[in-house]
């Protein structure tokens, strides 16, 4: 008896509930920044994972090696358009990018500049 | 072409659902959860397109993917200007 | 000397993009190999003009890249994290948290590597579930960043210029 088909629907099966999970986290979530991190399980866990079955299941060099392209890819893009993403929304809300005095970071309130918190959320 | 359900097809049928969640996201939210909504739509939809690949037994059809990867990025870092300027 | 790096780096690029072409396609044919190269072609001389034209430049350490080895374990450790945030959201009447924060951050000088650093410490962060960047502030010397559930920075943004 061989293991393979057992381990890849393991490895399917949590894939695909993970990233099912995320978009239910997706949905719930307050804040589009707070949807915004949602992504990054699903490619940092859910896509190695699948790659991982590709590689058990499939013999042909192709697909292992597409496979494993669009991981890497995946995985450098995803970040950066998060952060880009989530750059762009913070300078569409509050008209800059860098902390303003209106904001009460505690890093920034040490050196002199106080405000309120945003975002309806605690400061670290 | 006739293929029986493998796990593989089994599990992009039920990445599907995944969707669902995306689609209330860009249909109920504000501009910046609709553009969430869309980007998290694309990388389901990559994981979609190679789980189909693997179902049917294609290895062509991992261009797709790889298509989609590479357009839904460009794509996400338009709207996110778009979202940063004038929406 | 200079002359002889940069001349390697754009051999190296146009026969990393050649391989990769014919990895892609997986067949060394004749038409292939033609394809291949003349899109190697291509796109070297896009790196090349970029290197002459772009704005910014940046360099990438080793030392630097290696704090990757940090990614999997803080990956997994956040996804549970924001997966009892999704947890959280749904059963409890507080909901899950979500808190903008500031750390300060080595900003260097406006050197390439300095610029690579930053470059790597937005990626990496960004990666692990928990935390997004949402930029550096050079002027400020601050990385601001939002995260899900409160917490510490992982090391790989600590060795990256972070300075909590």
């Amino acid at each position: 008896m061989t293991f393979h088909p057992i381990i890849t629907g393991i490895l399917l099966g949590v894939a695909v509930g993970l990233t099912l999970i995320c978009s239910i986290g997706v949905l719930v979530m307050r804040d589009a920044y707070q949807r915004l991190h949602f992504s990054a399980p699903v490619v940092t866990i859910s896509m190695p994972l699948i790659v991982i079955a590709i590689f058990l299941e499939s013999d042909d060099p192709q697909a292992r090696i597409k496979g494993c392209l669009i991981f890497v890819l995946l995985l450098v893009m995803n970040s950066i358009l998060t952060h880009a993403t989530a750059r762009a929304f913070r300078i569409r809300e509050m008209g800059r990018f860098d902390p303003t005095p209106q904001e009460k970071i505690p890093v920034v309130e040490n050196r002199g500049i106080a405000g309120v918190a945003p975002f309806g959320g605690k400061q670290e | 072409m006739i293929v029986q359900m493998n796990v593989w097809l089994w599990s992009a049928l039920a990445l599907q659902f995944a969707l669902i969640p995306c689609l209330i996201v860009s249909f109920r939210g504000d501009v910046a959860d609709r553009l969430v909504g869309l980007e998290f739509s694309s990388v389901v939809v990559t994981i979609e397109l190679l789980l189909l690949a693997q179902g049917f037994n294609h290895p062509s059809f991992y261009d797709l993917s790889l298509t989609l990867v590479l357009l839904s990025f460009g794509g996400g870092m338009v709207f996110a200007r778009f979202v940063q300027r004038w929406l | 000397m200079k002359i002889t790096v940069h001349m390697a780096i754009i051999a190296l690029t146009a026969g990393s993009q050649w391989v990769l072409w014919l990895a892609y396609t997986d067949s060394l044919g004749y038409r292939e190999m033609c394809a291949g190269a003349g899109g190697a072609a291509i796109a070297t001389l896009a790196v090349w003009i970029y290197g002459i034209k772009g704005k910014i430049r940046f360099r990438l350490s080793l030392r630097d890249v290696a704090q990757a080895i940090y990614l999997p374990w803080n990956v997994l450790v956040d996804t549970w994290k924001i997966v009892r945030a999704v947890g959280m959201q749904i059963f409890t009447a507080g909901g899950a948290p979500s808190l903008v924060a500031a750390v300060e951050f080595e900003v260097g000088q406006a050197k390439p590597i300095d610029a690579g650093r930053q470059a790597l410490a937005i990626t990496y962060t960004t990666l692990t579930p928990n935390s997004i960047v949402l930029g550096i502030v050079p002027e400020q010397g601050l990385m601001i960043y939002h995260r899900i559930v409160p917490g510490k920075l992982m090391a790989a943004t600590r060795h990256l210029g972070a300075r909590p």
